[in-house]
């Protein structure tokens, strides 16, 4: 019988704010990295004692383990242990309700292509042209919004896609890793009906939003403040330049809905490398935005984005 | 005056920047209807019509259409004085205008 290294869960599942949770689960997650892509080794990830696990975190894990599923050819590579209803009812609901168990146990690509077709919550792609629908649509299904806001969702969750398949996996060093699995990127998103809002978040795993911004530059060798001066310029809106076109409009699509007057609230939060920018918009207030230097490295880009739209009273 | 409406003579789902990313992306939308019509109607407006689509248009779609056309060497000031947009959601045409602005910008600088 072949046994399995066990790799225990943080309890609070979490990389939304800085701090001992968010350490602790990027710390988690880089360990199934270790144990699965580099040393290959059978693991069961138990998740039987988390009591939160927030979408961020839970689309970070979603990712790290399709990944691994995806370039090992070991099926049964990675195993779960997930909370019971009867003993934490709260892990349950996190783990199991929101639909993140049947996804972590995707692990060939058609299963993962079910998930589109079952409407999951947790899904991931590789083609932009189609999934960018499917995905507005499947919001559009509970949000109702006017034609008009729904151009302006879609239009976003588009290029989040696009910005992927552009930009995240260009380097030469996730040659091999794109021939596997293509230039993947993982999603989640749902209809908020408690608080009238669409959320919609995207996870790769290639290089920051910085890195692909500056291409052969060692962003470590780099300052702090000069990092920030580099996203600025990596998400300033309307920045472009030849070499480079239209980078950073990414983020100017999912800003349209304040500039066109369609939405009461909505945040974006990009977290890439060792930057996190957070822009906010209520109604009757101007936007705020902020750049800050995380402690953590970050592996990839992780992009959360809520809208509320404005309804007619 | 020319008008060309995107939807129905097109694609109701225009999408991508590049030709891999769709069959109706932004550089097949400029090569094959933008460049043409703009070169073949010297004297006349052209009104593009995005009524109907089904999908929001991204900017990286507006950006490689209307800045890419001058890039492939057609006048900026020419486009801008034949071009009218047509759209349900306004900041298309101001996002457009702007992207021909600082493609002619880019050009200029080589």
């Amino acid at each position: 019988m072949v046994t399995s290294l066990v790799l225990k869960s943080p309890v609070h599942l979490s990389v939304d704010l800085d701090g001992q949770e968010k350490t602790n689960t990027l710390n988690f997650l880089n360990t199934i990295d270790k144990y699965t892509i580099l040393e290959k080794k059978m693991v069961l990830i138990d998740l039987s004692d988390v009591v939160i696990a927030t979408a961020t975190a839970s689309l970070m894990l979603f990712a790290f383990v399709n990944r691994s599923q995806i370039l090992t050819p070991e099926l049964n590579l990675i195993r779960f242990k997930f909370p019971s209803r009867k003993v934490n009812s709260e892990g349950y609901r996190w783990i199991v309700q929101t639909g993140l168990s049947k996804a972590l146990l995707c692990n060939t690509i058609d299963k993962i292509t079910g998930l589109t077709e079952s409407n999951s919550y947790f899904q991931s792609s590789i083609s932009p042209d189609t999934h960018s629908y499917k995905t507005a649509a499947m919001l559009q299904k509970e949000a109702k919004m006017t034609s008009e806001q729904f151009e302006l969702l879609s239009s976003g969750i588009s290029e989040a896609m696009l910005n992927v398949n552009h930009h995240a996996y260009e380097n030469e060093r996730y040659s091999y890793q794109t021939s596997r699995m293509g230039k993947r990127w993982w999603q989640c998103c749902w209809f908020d009906s408690m608080n009238d809002s669409t959320v919609f978040i995207i996870c790769d795993l290639g290089e920051g939003l910085c890195n692909t911004y500056i291409d052969n530059q060692n962003l470590f060798s780099i300052n702090n403040l000069k990092l920030i001066d580099v996203a600025k310029e990596a998400l300033a809106e309307g920045y472009s330049r030849f070499k480079n076109v239209g980078r950073g409009n990414g983020s100017e699509d999912m800003k349209r809905p304040i500039k066109s007057n369609i939405s009461q609230y909505e945040s974006l939060n990009i977290l890439s490398h060792r930057i996190q920018y957070v822009y906010s918009y209520q109604k009757n207030c101007l936007p705020s935005e902020t750049y800050e230097i995380t402690p953590e490295l970050f592996p990839g880009t992780i992009i959360k984005w809520v809208l509320t739209p404005k309804r007619e009273s | 005056m020319k008008t060309f409406n995107v939807a129905k003579e097109f694609s109701k789902t225009p999408f991508g920047r590049y030709s891999t990313d769709s069959p109706y992306s932004a550089e097949n939308f400029r090569d094959s209807i933008l460049i043409p019509l703009f070169s073949e109607n010297e004297n006349e407006k052209i009104t593009i019509d995005f009524t109907g689509i089904a999908m929001g248009l991204g900017s990286s779609f507006l950006e490689e259409a209307f800045g890419g056309m001058v890039r492939q060497g057609i006048d900026a000031n020419i486009i801008k004085n034949k071009l009218i947009i047509k759209s349900k959601l306004p900041i298309y045409e101001s996002q457009i205008f702007r992207f021909i602005d600082e493609a002619a910008q880019s050009y200029r600088n080589g």
